[in-house]
């Protein structure tokens, strides 16, 4: 059996940057990010013309219909990120730096393949930097 | 093995500090800067972080963090240094470059270590059955989180021996190691799929050296490299299902198979050991004006050392650009090159069938219309090009430039059906900037291909196309087995295009040197409509924006959208054979 069907796939990045200096010794800064991306197989249908000639049956008695509906979507992908930080720098002296930011990740798995990767991370940091 | 690799490192680092200290003897007073930075990261996860945090470790906890950064100018001699250590030994990255002698010697080392995360399949989706005849799996070690810890090591020399010779020399070397998902398949009787963690421990050691010579308006080079890969944990092995009929279970089948039990433990997801060794030449002239000639010359060999076949490339470039008064000039290139790969005898294996209507034949013995069955396989990687570009440039005024090109490119194949590919490609892009505050850019390129390299005679088989399994059940001295269905293939499939065309398009506005708006939009179609009995196509969409505003000098924000959507069209081909 042969025929033509479809491949899809979409996908979507944005980003969002702000730097404020709240004054003459902080930053405060803000990153979002988001990406999606979906792929799907499309216009799959098995070929009714592949019947055994003088039987009106499928080849091999295959249900060409339960084929066409439950193939294409075995290999659906939808996955949906999001990435935010925000985060402050301090110049305390000339010479010492204050870092603190937060950060928060979600990565959702709509439509899982082979299995489920959906996942989500909170992160906080904060560190001290010397300069010299 | 993290000794190994922090001895490895310790040791470079201290062979080019001890390289740089004669030097640094000679540099008056010298002077550091730098920034030492501690800090601690403490996250909370949730679920699968595979895909989130692929390549970070992101422990679920609280890690410490370390870096540091010194650089210094001491008269003729430079450095800069750097480490960073994220609590966690495969977290790791260090750096040292040096410059001595007035930029006559240059030196750097680097070292990257990271954490990659690898899927589990957990093959839980299988178990579809008709009677005895399964679609079966065994994870042997399920639930374990697979992953390779990957460091790469770089090492690059430079040293300006005189005004007119340098000579130089680098090493990189690549280490993975961990645990990744081997999978192998017993076929006949059942299709198993068995799953076990498979240890990797891989070296990739690149060693390049060579000279540069220059005199006057002539420069050329030579570099010689050699490159060793070697997988040092022992590959898996696997005890094959047995190889009986899936319903009767008559030990009818070892015929039909290459192996099964009664061959006992055999190796798979074997990683070879891999050598190449590689020569480049290259030579450029300088004409008067900006005109320019060069050319190179590449010759290299590659090896499966366990196997022992490998494969050899030969090529050459030559390229000139001809300047036509102030406003235009013409470029020229010329490309062939070859790759020629050994053919691999196939000695197929023979066994006899126990049991069952051909006990006591091997297959080719029941079927005589099968010989011969040993033959020598040809890889897809040898062929033939040939590359030809003409480009013209030319600025119609101080604020726009135009380019026109065509390139021709013929691939010839020794051991293929498609024995010749040819392209011809037209080219054209141009740059306008009306005005201060607004730039603009467009690029067109359209290909056309006569006979793309295609498999023939790939699908749909004739043989097929009136009834499943002609003749009943495949055992009968009549019946259709595998290789006559396969040869009567009649269906030619390719994924490359005949019509390829691109468009693109950017702009870019500046209205106030706060404010920048810019904007791109790519696109794709290509088809291949000289199949005999599908079409192929593809396309793409791919706009973009971007934003970047600064209101006052104390806030900036910028954003940015991108979306790329393809689209593909080709044939899919399902068997419905009982044999």
């Amino acid at each position: 059996m042969l025929d033509q069907a479809g491949y899809q796939s979409e996908t979507q990045n944005a980003f969002l940057n702000l730097q404020f200096l709240a004054g003459a010794r902080t930053e405060v800064f803000a990153t979002t990010t988001y990406n999606s991306g979906n792929a799907t197989v499309k216009d799959f249908v098995y070929d009714s013309s592949n019947i055994i000639p003088g039987t009106a049956l499928p080849a091999g008695a295959l249900d060409f219909t339960l084929m066409s509906s439950s193939f294409a979507p075995f290999s659906d992908l939808d996955y949906r990120t999001i990435i935010q930080t925000i985060g402050v720098n301090v110049r305390a002296t000339n010479n010492l730096i204050i870092t603190s930011s937060l950060s928060m990740g979600d990565l959702n798995d709509v439509q899982p393949y082979l299995y489920d990767t959906t996942g989500s991370r909170v992160g906080f940091y904060a560190g001290l930097s010397w300069i010299f | 093995m993290s000794t190994r690799l922090f001895l490895r490192v310790t040791l470079g680092l201290v062979l080019v500090a001890a390289l740089s200290a004669s030097v640094l003897a000679q540099a008056p007073q010298p002077k550091t800067e730098g920034i030492v930075t501690a800090g601690a990261v403490a996250g909370n996860n949730d679920g699968s972080q595979n895909r989130l945090n692929e390549y970070d470790v992101a422990k679920d906890g609280t890690l410490p963090n370390f870096g540091a950064r010194i650089w210094g100018n001491s008269g003729s001699f430079t450095y800069d240094l750097l480490a960073n250590h994220g609590g966690d030994n495969r977290d790791q990255k260090y750096g040292a470059f040096l410059s001595a002698a007035g930029g006559r010697f240059k030196a750097s080392v680097t070292f990257d270590r990271f954490l990659h995360r690898l899927d589990h399949d957990p093959l839980d989706y299988m178990g579809a059955g008709i009677g005895n005849f399964v679609v079966r799996s065994t994870d042997h070690d399920p639930g374990t989180e697979y992953s390779t810890t990957n460091g790469l090591l770089s090492t690059d020399v430079r040293f300006a021996a005189t005004k007119n010779v340098e000579l130089f020399a680098s090493h990189e070397m690549t280490m993975r190691d961990g645990v990744h998902q081997g999978l192998t398949m017993s076929h006949c009787s059942n299709c198993h799929v068995e799953s076990v963690g498979r240890k990797l421990d891989q070296t990739t050691n690149t060693l390049a050296a060579g000279a540069r010579v220059s005199a006057g308006r002539f420069t050329a080079d030579y570099t010689f490299e050699n490159r060793t890969f070697e997988e040092q944990a022992p590959a898996p092995t696997n005890v094959y299902d047995n190889a009986v009929h899936p319903v009767s279970l008559i030990d009818m089948f070892l015929s039909r198979v290459q192996y099964d039990d009664g061959s006992g433990p055999l190796p798979f997801d074997v990683f070879p050991t891999f050598t190449k060794q590689t020569n480049t030449v290259r030579a450029a002239y300088a004409l008067p004006g900006d005109g320019a000639i060069s050319g190179n010359f590449t010759h290299s060999s590659s090896n499966n050392d366990d196997s022992d076949f490998g494969a050899t490339f030969t090529g050459g470039h030559a390229r000139v650009t001809i300047p036509l008064g102030k406003r235009a000039y013409l470029k020229g290139l010329f490309r062939r090159y070859e790759i020629d790969t050994e053919s691999v005898f196939v000695d197929v294996v023979e066994p006899v069938a126990p049991a069952g209507p051909a006990a006591g034949l091997t297959y080719a013995q029941q079927y005589p219309a099968m010989l011969p069955l040993d033959y020598y396989t040809e890889s897809t990687a040898s062929r033939s090009p040939t590359e030809m570009a003409l480009e013209l440039a030319f600025r119609p005024g101080k604020r726009s430039s135009i380019n026109l090109g065509y390139e021709y490119e013929e691939v010839t194949r020794e051991s293929f059906h498609v024995e010749k590919s040819t392209t011809n490609i037209f080219k054209a892009s141009a740059y306008w900037r009306p005005g201060k505050t607004l730039n603009v850019r467009a690029r067109y390129e359209q290909a056309m291909t006569s006979d793309p390299f295609a498999n023939i005679h790939a699908a749909k088989p004739a043989i097929l196309q009136t009834t499943p399994t002609p003749g009943g059940v495949p055992f009968g001295p009549l019946s259709v087995q595998y290789f006559e269905m396969y040869n009567s293939r009649m269906a030619n499939l390719s994924s490359y295009p005949t019509d390829s065309l691109f468009l693109e398009g950017t702009a870019s506005w500046s209205p106030t040197p706060q404010v920048t708006l810019s904007g791109h939009y790519r696109y794709r179609d290509q088809k291949n409509d000289e199949l005999n009995y599908s079409t192929w196509g593809h396309q793409m969409h791919m706009p973009g924006v971007e934003v970047w505003v600064a209101p006052s000098p104390r806030f900036t924000m910028a954003a940015g959208w991108g979306y790329q959507k393809d689209t593909l069209d080709t044939v899919f081909s399902t068997l419905n054979f009982g044999g």
